[in-house]
């Protein structure tokens, strides 16, 4: 037991005297669940609110595929996305392969269907007579669509810190397609499953108080925003 | 100034369909919309509202036609138009938001923004809730910002679909007031619907009457609706509410009628009398209108309201005032079926 202890002991160490290799993990970690959940969000949100306002045929089909993407595996998109940068892939010659666009790739993957399945929750709940009303008082179809945005936004909110969760936490993907290069592609979850595989807990336990405290930062503002929501 | 011209417009949706033959309404005017629930009036508004397309025939705004191809045009033409919706949906924001959105989709600058919200607020007693969340007020309020919304815009036309349903008298009041003075001193023509034939004749001289989907420039009165019953002898009433029922010439057993009463038709006694006419009721009178010549009695019968119209001569020697009980004497056959 005691070599837990020590590496708790020295994983505070770490985290107060602000080591340069643990603040360079945490950064790539926060670099690349930022970009992806940003590009899910550009992405993901729109499609939401589309999927959830308009009738289409095959909409039904478009939010089951969306429900059962939201627990996608990491290591399948992971397999997915690596197949196709691979030096032997359809996009081999981007040599995109190992790098953080890769990794931001994959995120993006895992993030999109999460905000936009919760978007598509978000804005059904809300009331029918919003769209119309807009468009009484003279609202544009952008301002129409704006004012969606708005009424749903502590359910969009939710969703968008439940696709960053999901991407800040995920191992897989970093782990294929990002590679676990030091001072480049490793972040958070990948250094904690190396630093383990070497023995070395108290870097790795460091790390994994980071993840906790963000997992419980993400989940109290999650919470916090679906109460707002309803 | 002919505001809208309706030829031949048609709006049909599912089983529903709206035939409107030829409409004319006049700018500066207030007009009144009577007819049962699901006879058309709304969608007759959005039709006006250009929130929806008709089906058939033209829609003529300040005598140009309508093009509804033409989504640049329709998004002004809408913007012409203050709406106020049944049962009205508020945004989940500040009070003073939501009367201000209408202006910011407009691009109204901020100062003349603020001015315009704040005399609306202020004219429609909303300045103490400005800063108040729209979903954390009471149902009375609601409908006042809903109406400030609306007349903010200082649209060339109002729209207003049951502008007081479902809230408390000092409300109404509030709201005719508002609507009334809007007309008053801005010129703005005003086209309302309502269930309520009390409030058609206080707001407005013009009324159309819609039923089953059919425009009337003859204004029915004494509307209702009911289900049909024969009784013994092959007699048909229709019971319009609880405890009320009109006997009828026409109609199906076990239907649902729509019925009017012309208000010439009834008879207003102090005291029953004798005669071959099957309806017979006894009612107060709860207001009494005077306009152009002839007096509209209203009198309340159990839960329904009932209009007579009289001349002013036989107000006078019959000494009528509100609260007094009355009876009110009319035919079967003065019950049109429609």
């Amino acid at each position: 037991m005691d070599y837990i202890f020590n590496g708790v002991r020295e994983a505070l160490k770490i985290i107060l005297s602000g080591d340069a290799e643990f603040v360079a993990i945490v950064g790539v970690s926060l670099l690349i669940a930022s970009i992806s959940t940003t590009l899910a969000a550009l992405s993901g949100i729109p499609c939401g609110v589309l999927v959830a306002h308009k009738r289409f045929p095959g909409r039904d089909a478009v939010i089951t595929v969306l429900n059962t993407f939201m627990s996608l595996p990491t290591v399948v998109v992971g397999l997915m996305v690596y197949s196709f940068l691979s030096r032997r892939g359809p996009c081999g010659s981007l040599g995109l392969l190992y790098t953080r666009t890769a990794m931001v790739i994959g995120q993006w993957i895992l993030a999109f269907p999460i905000v936009a399945g919760l978007t598509v929750a978000a804005v059904s709940g809300l009331d029918e007579r919003i769209h119309p009303t807009a468009l009484s008082l003279g609202a544009d179809p952008a301002q129409g669509f704006r004012i969606f945005l708005h009424e749903a936004r502590f359910g969009i909110l939710a969703a968008l810190v439940a696709g960053f969760g999901r991407v800040f936490a995920e191992v897989g993907v970093s782990m294929m397609l990002g590679g676990n290069i030091r001072g480049y592609t490793r972040n958070i979850t990948t250094a904690i499953a190396l630093e383990t595989s070497k023995g070395e807990f108290a870097l790795a336990i460091a790390l994994g108080l980071v993840l906790l405290s963000v997992a419980l930062a993400i989940n109290v503002l999650f919470g916090l925003f679906r109460r707002k929501s309803l | 100034m002919t505001l809208y011209a309706l030829r031949q417009t048609e709006s049909s949706a599912g089983d529903f369909r709206l035939k409107i033959d030829d409409c004319l309404l006049q700018a500066g005017r207030i007009y009144s919309i009577v007819g049962p629930n699901g006879s058309g009036k709304t969608t007759l508004l959005n039709l006006l509202a250009f929130l929806r397309e008709p089906t058939g025939g033209r829609i003529f705004f300040k005598g140009n036609i309508v093009d509804y191809a033409d989504r640049a045009g329709l998004l002004r033409l809408r913007r012409r138009v203050g709406y106020l919706m049944q049962n009205p949906y508020l945004f989940n924001m500040s009070v003073y938001d939501n009367i201000a959105y209408g202006l910011k989709v407009r691009a109204v600058p901020g100062d003349e923004l603020r001015a315009r919200v704040e005399a609306i607020m202020a004219r429609l007693s909303l300045s103490p809730l400005a800063k108040r969340n729209a979903h954390r007020i009471s149902g009375g309020e609601a409908q006042r910002v809903a109406l400030a919304r609306t007349l903010v815009l200082n649209a060339a036309v109002v729209l207003l679909d049951e502008p007081t349903a479902n809230v408390d008298r000092a409300s109404v009041r509030a709201v005719e007031e508002a609507v009334l003075r809007i007309n008053r001193e801005t010129n703005t023509t005003v086209i309302l619907t309502t269930h309520s034939e009390d409030q058609a004749f206080r707001m407005s001289r013009h009324r159309l009457c819609i039923i089953k989907g059919r425009v009337s420039g003859v204004a029915y009165e004494n509307v209702f609706e009911g289900t049909v019953h024969e009784a013994s002898g092959g007699v048909r009433t229709v019971v319009v509410s609880g405890e009320t029922a009109f006997t009828i010439a026409g109609a199906v057993p076990g239907r649902r009628a729509t019925v009017a009463i012309d208000p010439e038709d009834i008879i207003l006694s102090e005291n029953r009398f004798s005669s071959s006419a099957l309806n017979v009721f006894k009612g107060t009178i709860s207001r009494i209108d005077d306009a152009d010549g002839t007096v509209r009695v209203f009198v309340n019968v159990g839960e329904i309201s009932l209009c007579a119209v009289l001349t002013r001569k036989s107000l006078a020697a019959m000494g009528l005032t509100v609260g007094r009980n009355v009876w009110l004497t009319f035919k079967a056959s003065a019950v049109k079926v429609l």
